[in-house]
């Protein structure tokens, strides 16, 4: 077992509280910053795509665990960051600047569809979410201008400073700097009076009111700053593709963010990375177990959907909480390990149980 | 004989050079028994319901070199990876592929957008592309005109419009509509239709788009029926060809002619639409045959795919399995010494005819020519052809 016993009133908000954590991070930061020099070039390239879905299933949890605010059109926010950052590179604008831009101009459009966000809530708000991302899917097809249309437009190799970072250990490195700076950016805003707030408005919007947040302006705040977020990762989304299309930034891409925080467990954020891990490499399971299959049943088409759909079924019954939620058990679990309560995570309260009482 | 320091230098240096030049440019994926070659299909996405087919005619051709004792006593062995029909999926499946499995070539790899976002890769990493499932001349555009692509689709614009300059004067069509799908393949129909209208001293009378997927067809075909047209382009597949011409059956509209482009004209049309599409005209790049068909080359092929996967193979595994063999004649080619500058040059030196071709094929710049089209007519439920492949 383990007590806390604080001397400062500030060490309640420490992100890393005890020893062993600053061990356990640094140990993983170690490790990720090393892998470029053992793993294969395939191995890192696979990992800069992980940290880029990373980055989004961040965005995405920002808006839907921490505000409650469902949304099924955040592809389109991948994709607005992906045409702005491609777009601005192609006029020049150097990669370093072009980066935070795309974040900038899709969090723009992110506060645009976050006005109706004031009015709706639940399932209309996801209509609304889906038509925005349809209605953004048909303008990138038809801008042939900008986005060069269904045609699509080539990315330019990413360089800092005139040298390319387009080599996957480069851009692995490019990658883990903007998931940890994101990581980061959320945490502590998660601990000020922001992210109180924010999670105020997803508890009880009444009483959130009540006790004097700007309801409205938190809502629309919170869009603006997911689809900032998953702008971002968007942008880094174009160099992995190299060749954009609409066809990248579909529904499929909306569901796997949202698959991705469910799975991961609201409301954390490192349940948005180990969701985006999971589910970035569910295909390559399914592929290993579809060796292990005899050939007849390999060979049927339809597999990946199916053992997709299992898992989240399976999630959905069994740890409502996700993968964050298994983590904290077995972690208490291992804690306090003779003295146990089967109990301790057994809900007291639960939100969002009735829409009239919001 | 003795040799000083200098000569001996000297010897070594001409040595390395001489062995530095005959290392082959790059031959990733060849072995002394063995060519690996990838390929990635939809296995999840929408288009899964297809894959088999595709998959299937490819391994039938692999198998049927390898039993015969391989190219030149190699055997080829096929990884065959699934891309979702998304890009990034496609990225990571590629990757795997090239930098993994290290295999040779990417053979009939399935997808439009997916192939626009990893042939440029592919081939700057010194790995062979033949015969993609997408728009050739885009996808050369993409690739930055490298030797390494080799395309076998046909070019929609360039077939079309050949089509239409001999279907226009001879229907003696005034008024021309044009029924599209947005995006790339309706963009790319459209390019042909306008040069060839140009050609007849004709403009567009009406345009109506649908969106992938879209089911219901009457509103296009009302704002054709309002503008009088005498002339129908339909640019559309499988499903939307039948959802156009039901509709305009159902209205009882006779007197007007519809084409349809390469994709449509495909015998899952005549057997879904039944008496809707009879009377159907399309634009055909390639030669069907069914069951009963008399020719040996395909009667050889649909046998052997029926031994091995107990169906009975349509025209898109027909057309897998020609341009494997198309890929394997171009390996044997290539010669023992195989190499990516060996295998291009032998891809150039040959040349393809078998049960699917009109004529005999090769590759221009890259891309197979030359591009022969016939106008087919559903009689009966089958397709006719109209003209001799032209």
């Amino acid at each position: 077992m383990r007590f806390d016993y604080h001397t400062r009133y500030r060490q309640g908000f420490a992100l890393l509280r005890h020893p062993s954590d600053w061990l356990a991070y640094g140990l993983l930061a170690v490790v990720l910053l090393a892998l470029p020099f053992f793993a294969s070039t395939y191995l890192i390239g696979e990992l800069g795509y992980v940290l880029i879905l990373c980055i989004a299933a961040m965005g995405l949890m920002a808006l839907t665990g921490f505000t409650g605010q469902v949304s099924l059109g955040h592809a389109s926010f991948v994709a607005i960051g992906a045409y702005a950052h491609a777009w601005l590179l192609a006029q020049g604008v150097p990669f370093v600047l072009a980066l935070p831009l795309a974040g900038v101009i899709s969090a723009e459009a992110g506060l645009v569809v976050g006005i109706p966000a004031i009015r709706v809530s639940g399932l209309y708000l996801a209509m609304v979410t889906l038509a925005f991302s349809i209605v953004v899917e048909q303008v990138i097809g038809m801008w042939r201008g900008v986005t060069g249309g269904f045609m699509g437009m080539l990315v330019e190799t990413p360089r800092i400073f005139g040298v390319s970072v387009g080599a996957p250990k480069y851009f692995y490195y490019v990658c883990l700097f903007v998931a940890v700076l994101v990581l980061l950016a959320l945490a502590n805003l998660m601990r000020s009076g922001i992210g109180r707030a924010f999670t105020g408005v997803r508890d009880s919007e009444a009483a959130a009111y009540a006790l004097g947040i700007e309801v409205k302006r938190v809502k629309v705040g919170a869009f603006g700053l997911s689809a900032g977020i998953t702008g971002l990762a968007g942008a880094l989304m174009a160099h992995h593709i190299g060749y954009l299309t609409p066809d990248a930034f579909t529904l499929l891409l909306s569901l796997d963010l949202v698959l991705m925080v469910v799975i991961g467990g609201m409301g954390s954020l490192r349940g948005a990375i180990l969701g985006a891990v999971l589910i970035s490499f569910l295909p390559k399971g399914v592929a290993l177990l579809k060796s292990a299959l005899p050939d007849a049943m390999a060979r049927q088409s339809g597999l990946e959907i199916f053992v997709a759909g299992l898992v989240l079924a399976l999630f959905v019954l069994f740890e409502p909480m996700g993968l964050n939620g298994r983590w904290l058990k077995l972690r208490a679990l291992f804690e306090s390990f003779p003295l146990y309560r089967r109990d301790t995570f057994r809900r007291q309260k639960t939100y969002m149980k009735s829409e009239r009482s919001r | 004989m003795s040799m000083n320091r200098r000569q001996m230098l000297a010897t070594s240096a001409a040595a390395l050079a001489l062995g530095g030049s005959l290392r082959p440019a790059r031959a990733a994926g060849v072995s002394a028994g063995e060519i690996v070659v990838g390929t990635h299909l939809d296995l999840s996405g929408p288009a899964a319901a297809g894959m088999p087919a595709l998959r299937n005619a490819t391994e039938l051709a692999l198998a049927q070199a390898n039993a015969e004792g391989g190219i030149h006593g190699r055997q080829v062995r096929l990884i065959v990876e699934d891309n979702g029909s998304q890009p990034q999926l496609a990225v990571r499946a590629v990757q795997k592929l090239i930098r993994s499995d290290e295999v040779f070539a990417l053979l009939n790899p399935f997808g439009s957008g997916t192939n626009a976002a990893t042939i440029g890769a592919a081939v700057e990493s010194g790995t062979v592309v033949f015969g993609p499932w997408a728009a050739s001349a885009i996808m050369h555009q993409v690739a930055g005109g490298s030797p390494l692509l080799f395309t076998t689709v046909q070019n929609y614009n360039t077939t079309t419009e050949r089509a239409l300059n001999w279907a226009l004067p001879e229907w003696g069509s005034q008024r021309v509509g044009v029924i599209y799908m947005e995006g790339p393949f309706g963009d790319l129909i459209r390019a042909g239709v306008t040069p060839a209208l140009a050609a007849a001293g004709l403009t567009v009378t009406e345009e109506a788009a649908y969106r992938p997927g879209d089911i219901d067809f009457s509103s296009q075909v009302a704002r054709m029926r309002a503008a009088n047209v005498d002339t129908i382009i339909a640019a559309t597949i499988t499903r939307e060809t039948v959802g156009v011409m039901a509709e305009i059956k159902r209205l009882g509209w006779d007197g007007v002619k519809v084409l349809t482009a390469i994709p449509g004209r495909s015998t899952v049309v005549a057997r879904l639409g039944g008496a809707d599409t009879e009377g159907l005209y399309g634009v055909g790049g390639w030669r069907l045959h069914g069951e009963d068909t008399t020719d040996t080359g395909a009667q050889a092929f649909i046998a052997a795919y029926r031994e091995a996967y107990g169906a009975v193979p349509d025209e898109n595994a027909a057309n897998a399995y020609s341009y494997t063999n198309w890929f394997l004649n171009s390996l044997r080619a290539a010669g023992e010494d195989l190499t990516t500058d060996s295998f291009v040059e032998g891809a150039r030196a040959t040349s393809h005819d078998d049960f699917t071709t009109y004529t005999e094929q090769s590759f221009v710049e890259n891309h197979a020519m030359p591009e022969m089209v016939s106008v087919d007519r559903i009689e009966n439920g089958v397709w006719v052809p109209q003209t001799e492949p032209f």
